[in-house]
């Protein structure tokens, strides 16, 4: 059999090591330019909640959940996901707008995802999951639970319904918390 | 094969035993979510998953690995295994272990699916049996590097067969990254099962386990390289183009799997953004020891197709011997691995995996993986074990 002399053995595997480098290299490159250059990062916000007593005081008890217009007329949405639903199971938000979502659990582990957009997190009991988004046009999207949640999870589905800027102001301006649910 | 043939077969035979019962599970689950069959009880689907994911994830590619590696160690070391007693043993806790698990998730006492999803909770007997087989398995890790050790002590200076490096290198792997699903049952999901806690931090519980879930699916990957690196060129009429490349995959491999799990959990609120941007580099720098591997084999493929009268530049692809079993199957596998990996470069980055992220995409990015590139490999690696360890050929004369 044959054999190749070692510096041609060398030769192609440094040339290779090039091509490795480059491949790794770009990768890198494009992800660091894409998440500096458009803010692009995975939901991170790092913050606890007492998961136990969400429905007695604070910022997810019943009345706070829904989308409240914030002074400088952005909005946040509340949401809780539980065994098995959303609350509330109708979202309302304007088109053109910034939105905050901040949803949590007071059971298990359940997933948020508004589908066509990238608006994606976990929702772990006893951290509050925030995502930052904006929706471009009015349209209804549907909102699965993404982790599997017990055996009721395949039935946990919300809707999120996003409305021209001026017919939500019309529509649920004076609501101090909007929703479409019910 | 140096008395280790029964041990080995054994292994390969509760595999296949395992795998017998995953696969029409898997099967079935695709039917009755397509249109061609009306949705069932929830509660049987999950079952179901849980069942098809706890084989596929815990017993099926542990008994292969464990099996493959007993295989090596006799062959590519010449001479008998030590401990075999030891290696029963393990083999057992594996198999009563896996048992107890699947009785447990038969019976519908534990519909949690094999991420387990705490604070979700089902019997504590199928954590406990899952906890049982990974212990079973922490005895063949110390089997394999004691091997290596003894045998490095009596050959001092002389490298370790590649094939036993890599065995060894599997084994360190799955020793490290089973930690985490050890600690997690142990020390959160049991006592919290057993009714000796009353509440669970479910982001450490995810923590813990994503230490666990990436770097297993290396660890399944382990024996599939082993077959590329030292079974495929010899099946090919070649030869290994690198040993030290193969060398350096392996270890860099090693290196590189350890901090890597976060990627699973991107968009988890527990988790800040820095460690999720630290997973992602080391998980891309898997990429180097992939390309390394796929640069290697190729050129040991074309050293056997070049060898076998094919010229050009891509005339040495069609004189390999595709007629083989072995080299049809590994040319399958490296075609679903390169789709797998690129789909994995999506999900570990830290932009765009929030486009993917729990969505069917990651689904059939592991299956890609597991079924195309790993699982094609372990049966290919038996059809290359079997004739040794029966003493029987495949083919009559």
């Amino acid at each position: 059999m044959s054999t190749l002399p070692p510096d041609v053995i060398e030769e192609s595997e440094r040339r290779w090591a090039y091509v490795v480098a480059g491949v790794v290299g770009f990768m890198f490159a494009v992800i660091i330019f894409s998440s500096v250059h458009w803010a692009a990062q995975p939901p991170s916000n790092v913050e606890t909640i007492d998961a136990t007593r969400l429905h007695l005081a604070g910022e997810f008890v019943e009345e706070n959940l829904g989308t409240a217009v914030q002074p400088d007329g952005s909005v946040v949405v509340r949401v809780i996901a539980q065994q098995y639903s959303f609350v509330p199971a109708c979202i309302v938000v304007p088109a053109q707008t910034p939105v905050v979502f901040r949803v949590t659990s007071p059971d298990v582990v359940h997933g948020f995802l508004i589908l066509d957009t990238n608006v994606n997190t976990m929702v772990v009991p006893g951290f509050v999951a925030e995502v930052r988004t904006r929706f471009d046009k009015p349209r209804d999207h549907l909102m699965p639970c993404h982790e599997y949640c017990s055996v009721g999870h395949e039935g946990m589905w919300a809707h999120v319904k996003v409305v021209d800027r001026q017919e939500f102001t019309k529509s649920y301006g004076s609501q101090p918390r909007a929703s479409c649910a019910g | 094969m140096q008395g280790s043939s029964r041990l080995v077969l054994a292994h390969f035979w509760a595999a296949f035993a395992t795998f017998a019962v995953a696969i029409p599970l898997g099967a079935w689950q695709m039917l009755v979510r397509s249109p061609l069959h009306q949705w069932i009880a929830p509660e049987l689907y999950y079952r179901a998953v849980t069942a098809h994911g706890t084989t596929f994830a815990y017993v099926f590619p542990t008994l292969i690995a464990m099996g493959f590696g007993y295989a090596v160690c006799a062959v590519s070391l010449g001479r008998p295994m030590r401990g075999l007693s030891l290696a029963w043993i393990s083999f057992a806790l594996v198999i009563g272990g896996a048992a107890m698990a699947l009785a447990t998730v038969a019976a519908g006492k534990a519909n949690v699916l094999y991420t387990f999803y705490p604070p979700l909770l089902g019997s504590p007997y199928y954590y406990l049996g899952i906890l049982v087989a990974v212990v079973g398995t922490w005895v063949w890790i110390g089997l394999m590097v004691w091997h290596v050790r003894r045998w490095k002590i009596d050959h001092p200076g002389l490298p370790i067969p590649l094939a036993m490096f890599a065995t060894a290198v599997g084994a360190l792997l799955w020793g490290w990254t089973s930690l985490g699903v050890g600690a997690e049952i142990a020390f959160l999901i049991l006592p919290n099962a057993f009714g000796w806690t009353s509440t669970i931090d479910p982001g450490l519980a995810r923590v813990l386990f994503s230490w666990t879930l990436h770097a297993i699916v290396y660890f399944w990957l382990i024996p599939a390289y082993i077959a590329f690196y030292v079974l495929l060129p010899q099946a090919a009429d070649g030869r290994l183009y690198s040993d030290k490349m193969g060398r350096i995959a392996f270890l860099l491999l090693l290196i590189f799997s350890m901090p890597i799990g976060l990627h699973h959990l991107f968009v988890d609120p527990q988790i800040g953004a820095g460690f999720k941007f630290l997973h992602t580099v080391f998980t891309g720098m898997v990429v180097v020891p992939t390309l390394l591997t796929i640069f290697t084999i190729c050129a040991s493929l074309e050293i056997a197709g070049r060898l076998r009268g094919g010229r050009g530049p891509f005339g040495w692809i069609a004189a390999l011997p595709w007629d083989r079993p072995f080299v049809l199957a590994s040319g399958f596998s490296m075609v679903m691995l390169g789709l797998g990996g690129a789909s994995g470069i999506i999900n570990m980055s830290y932009v765009l995996n929030s486009t993917v992220h729990n969505t069917q995409w990651v689904t059939g990015h592991f299956h890609l993986i597991y079924g195309g590139a790993v699982v094609i490999m372990y049966f290919a690696i038996a059809y290359e074990l079997w004739p040794r360890l029966t003493g029987r050929p495949l083919a009559a004369p």
